[in-house]
């Protein structure tokens, strides 16, 4: 019989919100008070994220991002700059146990293995998409998905972003670049190198219905039960200690 | 004096930095990226080790640090950070 797993449904939530519910997980299930679980979610209002080792200050144009009420946050995994557009992408966390037989020990490896919840996901609305190390998924040469990983405590927290709407324009509104004069350049060639799951399909599909076919793909690729649940109590009131101290103070997201 | 370098590795993965050198003595240090590193507070902690160090010994102090705590660099390598360091402190030699 396979395995049980918590399932958290889609939601749209806060940015703070969104990081600290992920590292809340993490904690729990160290703890071990909470199953191994996917969660689902959205972003609201938009945000961007930059990895562990990032400098906002470096990678993010921080007058237009304040202008424009875009969050800025810093994750607790590595990886690059993300913008996470309120309409436009999907994202999903997954928390289990380092030593569940399910992942490989190589982190490199177990990208791969975890990967393919999304890809076979995507596979269930037509699309054909394969994993490329060290961390995206990328179909018909471009790239829609990009994924992070923290071991903490014995756990594996990995998050992803699904872009099912993408508009690099308005990427670059928010990214800082290097050499303005060739701007145009740039996003011209990340358009040529960057996609989402309607681009694809020339269909409208809702970040909802990927969601759905999130969990479906995540069961397709580990064989695993999810039982619809919510956070704990004790999740909550980390949650919430995480939310207020540690991703909405800027002296975590302006810490490097 | 601040010293700043960044470099684009092989791969396509970032890393920058900024560092303050007085009298060959490296005063502060902070590395900046894309990469991943894991345990991700090994980052800081060889930060903090470097800092007071002589210029000159902050490379192999890099490399065996990254060897001795068993750290897992993904897209970049350990010499990476050396690297990087040497560029930032060019104008001093």
């Amino acid at each position: 019989m396979n395995k049980e797993w918590r399932l958290i449904p889609f939601t749209s939530n806060n940015p703070n919100v969104n990081m600290a519910i992920d590292e809340a997980i993490m904690i729990a299930r160290s703890k071990n008070i909470v199953p191994n679980t996917l969660r689902l979610y959205s972003w609201k209002p938009s945000a961007v994220s930059i990895g562990i080792f990032q400098n906002v200050e470096d990678e993010i144009n921080l007058d237009y991002v304040n202008k424009s009420s875009i969050e800025v946050i810093r994750r607790i995994t590595g990886g690059g700059t993300v913008y996470h557009d309120e309409f436009g992408e999907v994202t999903y966390s997954i928390i289990l146990k380092e030593n569940d037989p399910i992942v490989p020990t190589s982190i490199l490896e177990s990208y791969d293995v975890l990967c393919q919840g999304v890809i076979n996901g995507l596979k269930r609305i037509g699309l054909d998409c394969k994993f490329i190390p060290i961390n995206d998924i990328i179909v018909n040469n471009k790239k829609i998905s990009g994924n992070a990983q923290t071991r903490r405590n014995h756990v594996i927290l990995q998050h992803g972003t699904i872009l099912v709407n993408v508009n690099v324009e308005k990427m670059f509104d928010v990214l800082k670049v290097s050499d303005e004069k060739i701007k145009d350049k740039i996003i011209s060639s990340v358009q040529e190198r960057v996609t989402s799951v309607n681009n694809e399909i020339n269909n409208n599909v809702s970040l909802k219905e990927v969601a759905s076919v999130m969990k479906d793909g995540f069961n397709d690729a580990l064989k695993v039960n999810f039982i619809d649940g919510q956070l704990t109590n004790e999740e909550v009131i980390l949650m919430k200690e995480l939310s207020k101290n540690k991703y909405n103070n800027d002296k975590w997201t302006f810490s490097r | 004096m601040i010293c700043n370098a960044e470099n684009k590795i092989k791969g396509g993965k970032l890393i920058r930095i900024k560092c303050e050198i007085k009298e060959d003595i490296l005063n502060k240090i902070k590395f900046s990226g894309d990469f991943f590193l894991h345990p991700e507070e090994k980052l800081n902690e060889l930060e903090d080790l470097l800092q007071g160090m002589k210029i000159n010994e902050i490379n192999t102090n890099i490399i065996n640090f990254f060897r001795k705590n068993n750290v897992i660099l993904l897209g970049i390598k350990e010499d990476d950070f050396a690297n990087i360091f040497e560029s930032a402190i060019k104008e001093l030699k």
